[in-house]
């Protein structure tokens, strides 16, 4: 008894230079992300700047209303799951796929000139991509109505049909890069003789993939996807607001959650509102992290988060 | 031997863990300090115990010399007024968001720039009451202003804010290429009123001679014009309108408006003529770049100033299709007001007393310190410096926006205006025909859950019916029907009701 206490002093010891490194992240959390949570009290509060955050009367659910007046509420859920989900699919297809083709390169200057190359998209600022997207898509001198449909040229911006392709194309674009570098670190990772071995075994290279790429990308691609369930009711606000010029005649099929709360409250100022926002979304959010999580439990205890 | 090294090693990189360690912990401090000073002249007994008054407003210009002007403004303050001031100036893009954080603690703004009218600022408590401190005014400073504009910026029968010192009406109209006219051989008469007709027929010539020209651009990204001659309320998303300048005081939907509907179905024609910028709902070029650049023939604009004042007029025919008009909104555009959290608002409305009324100050705030930012030329107005570009000069507040500031018009003139160019501002809005709905400004705060849907149908369809992209007749229908589920009849009541409240039944 004595002697592991002992021992763990020693260990308390030679780890305290860790737990020491751990003070600056520690504060960062506690300042950025704890202490900001007791603003989620503005979600339930008409707020009055004299009266400042706790003393502005109590105001019920009514902030939470003006998310679900009109026609709009259910064309802004949809819009903010309905491209959330196919951005989690196609996204993690897209990315699990180039990254074992990446591992398939064998010139190691080639495979670190196609890792430069696929992250490049997802540096350049959205604003810039939306002035990329109206070089090919301007209705007067645009690449697309000047060289490809010159006998029909579309008004691509007054168009909401054409918009999710347009819409999930940029995104996969823009994000295939950099998720598919995560992948990738994980494929090389995996132990080679594995794959040695299945190669002496006679297995061809879509049953290696199949067996043994695929598997043990499992807890990456669970975890992934997780973390991007749990923002499942955000939108990317660039992607949808900047993109798309902030075409009005678009709106049904680009307005999300973030950008109708932009939109409409813009000119009001109204914190109780803009907090009620926020306050549903992560709550949302976070009961379907949970609820995933649980579902992962029960398949498979291993992988789940928590 | 070995061994001690790689010991010393290993001891070494504890330290330097511990080092970055302690330089992220202080790091992480970098944001915290509290910013002191600024207030000059603190050293002398009497003036550290004046109350120090901060003042915080928009500028598109450069306030680099501000240690000096807030100087020789602190000088004229203590020896006039018995009060101190701070300055602080905010790009526009910036201001609204760094205004609303320092109004949330105490004493961090005390005089600020009201954008838009008061009645957002009541709702959250945001601006003090100064009903009694604008009954014990200056008679100076209560002679600037009729007594309409300052009752539009009451809320219920309580005072909040003070207009600027600009111009109060607005006339509607079309800046063309003169250029291009010129070229062309065309004499205009920018005197008259013209008609749609002849500027369509003004268009077409000018797209016959230039044919990769926008015919007509932007009157900003996205908007093509933004309103006519109907009454809003200062509700710039149009929802409820009074036709004819509020002549009626009665309140309808933008969609039964005649002419919404008219103009929109000219502007419809006019869109698939070609003489519209096709892309007019996604660029977000303006005018003032198309145009002086050669790429756009002309554009609407709908916030117009008097002919030549504002545009350049070697660059510009300034063509007035409907004359100048006060809505009902015009003494609240620009305003300021004391912060409801403020600590002394008897020394902050003696500051917005001596911005107003001191042409001393009102010489500083606009054009910094004379010999180093300006200087009064021949014919007695501001002009830079010889040798200081504009883009040299330390203090541009008067050159790049001097209308953002309380009282242009109590400073001299820039040497780019024309001789006497406030009086005749001043007899323009005289000659301005008045909203049958002055002082009505929309409080959207009864019915805030329908505007904000009603928003949204605003931002799909109005300038798309109005700019002509979509058909008139099936946007109107569409635009009607959206407005209608998303509560436009509430809304309506609601601003009838606030006209009825000013008006009477």
């Amino acid at each position: 008894m004595k002697q592991t206490t002992k021992k763990k002093t020693k260990k308390l010891k030679r780890y305290i230079p860790l737990y020491f490194m751990l003070i600056p992240g520690t504060i960062y959390l506690i300042i950025n992300n704890y202490i900001p949570m007791a603003g989620l009290v503005l979600a339930f509060k008409k707020f009055n700047y004299q009266d400042g955050m706790w003393k502005s009367p109590w105001n019920g659910l009514k902030n939470f209303k003006f998310l679900f007046t009109g026609n709009d509420a259910m064309i802004i859920i949809r819009n903010t799951i309905g491209y959330n989900l196919v951005f989690i699919v196609f996204g993690t297809a897209l990315a699990i796929t180039v990254a074992i083709l990446l591992n398939a390169v064998m010139s190691q200057r080639a495979k670190k000139a196609y890792q430069t190359l696929i992250l490049i998209p997802y540096l350049i600022s959205i604003v810039i991509v939306s002035y990329i997207g109206f070089a090919f898509m301007s209705q007067e001198s645009g690449f697309l109505n000047k060289s490809v449909f010159t006998e029909n040229p579309i008004q691509w911006y007054a168009t909401p049909k054409l918009w999710p392709f347009i819409l999930i194309f940029i995104h996969l674009w823009k994000n295939f890069g950099y998720n598919s570098i995560i992948y990738y670190a994980t494929i090389i990772g995996i132990d080679p003789t594995l794959f040695e071995a299945a190669e002496i075994d006679g297995a061809s290279k879509w049953q290696q993939i199949l067996h043994i790429t695929l598997p043990s990308l499992k807890t990456t691609i669970i975890t992934l996807t997780l973390l991007s369930i749990g923002r499942i009711f955000y939108s990317d606000f660039g992607l949808f607001y900047q993109v798309p010029m902030n075409s009005g005649l678009l709106l049904d099929v680009t307005n999300t959650i973030d950008t109708y709360v932009y939109r409409a409250l813009l000119t009001m100022n109204d914190v109780g509102r803009s907090s009620a926002a926020g306050f549903l979304q992560s709550i949302l959010g976070f009961i379907i992290v949970w609820l995933t999580n649980q579902l992962v439990k029960k398949v498979d205890k291993d992988n789940a988060l928590f | 031997m070995k061994e001690r090294e790689d010991r010393s090693m290993k001891q070494m990189k504890k330290w330097l863990a511990l080092l970055m360690m302690a330089v992220m912990c202080i790091g992480l401090m970098a944001g915290c300090g509290s910013a002191s000073g600024g207030g000059t002249g603190k050293k002398e007994t009497d003036v550290s115990k004046m109350p120090v008054v901060k003042f915080m407003a928009a500028t598109a210009g450069v306030s680099d010399n501000l240690e000096a002007v807030e100087a020789a403004i602190n000088k004229i303050l203590a020896e006039k007024y018995g009060i101190q001031c701070e300055l602080m100036f905010e790009g526009f893009g910036s201001y609204s968001q760094q205004l609303n954080l320092m109004l949330t603690s105490q004493g961090e703004v005390d005089v600020f720039y009201v954008g838009g009218g008061p009645s957002t600022y009541v709702n959250n408590g945001m601006i003090y009451d100064i009903t009694d401190l604008w009954a014990n005014a200056s008679e100076e400073f209560k002679s600037i202003f009729p007594d309409a504009y300052i009752e539009a910026n009451m809320v219920g029968d309580k005072l909040y804010a003070i207009p600027s010192n600009i111009n109060f009406s607005n006339e509607i109209l079309v800046h063309a290429n003169k250029a291009m006219i010129d070229e062309m051989g065309i004499e205009i008469d920018d005197e008259k009123i013209w008609t749609l007709d002849e500027i369509h027929d003004l268009v077409v010539k000018a797209m016959d001679k230039y044919p990769d020209v926008y015919g007509i651009a932007p009157q900003s990204g996205g908007t093509l014009i933004a309103q006519l001659n109907w009454e809003s309320l200062g509700d710039s998303y149009n929802i409820g309108v009074v036709e004819d300048r509020g002549a009626s005081r009665e309140v309808i939907s933008i969609t039964d408006c005649k002419e919404y509907i008219e103009f929109s179905k000219t502007m419809r024609e006019w869109y698939q003529e070609g003489l519209i910028m096709q892309d007019v709902l996604s660029t977000t070029e303006s005018w003032s770049t198309l145009i002086p650049s050669g790429r756009a023939f002309c554009c609407f604009d709908a916030g117009a100033y008097p002919n030549g004042m504002t545009t350049d007029a070697s660059t510009y025919y300034n063509l007035t299709i409907y004359p100048n008009w006060s809505a009902a909104n015009c003494a609240v555009r620009l305003g300021w007001g004391i912060a409801g959290n403020t600590e002394h608002p008897e020394a902050a409305f003696t500051l917005l007393q001596a911005f107003y009324t001191d042409s001393e100050i009102c010489n500083l705030l606009s054009w910094g310190i004379e010999g180093e930012n300006y200087v009064v030329n021949d014919a007695g107005k501001a002009a830079l410096p010889e040798g200081v570009a504009l883009d040299q000069n330390t203090w541009t507040l008067g050159f790049a926006s001097n209308w953002a500031l309380p009282n242009m018009m109590g400073a001299r003139l820039s040497y780019a205006s024309v001789d006497g160019e406030y009086d005749r501002l001043k007899a323009y809005d005289a000659s301005a025909e008045i909203s049958g709905c002055m002082g009505v400004v929309f409080n959207s705060s009864n019915v805030a859950d329908q505007y904000t849907a009603c928003i949204n149908a605003y931002n799909k369809y109005y300038q798309a019916i109005l700019a002509g992209v979509i058909d008139t007749e099936d946007g109107i229908a569409q635009y009607k029907a959206e407005l209608a589920t998303a509560g436009e009849a509430d809304i309506i009541a609601e601003k009838q009701a606030q006209i009825n409240a000013k008006y009477g039944n």
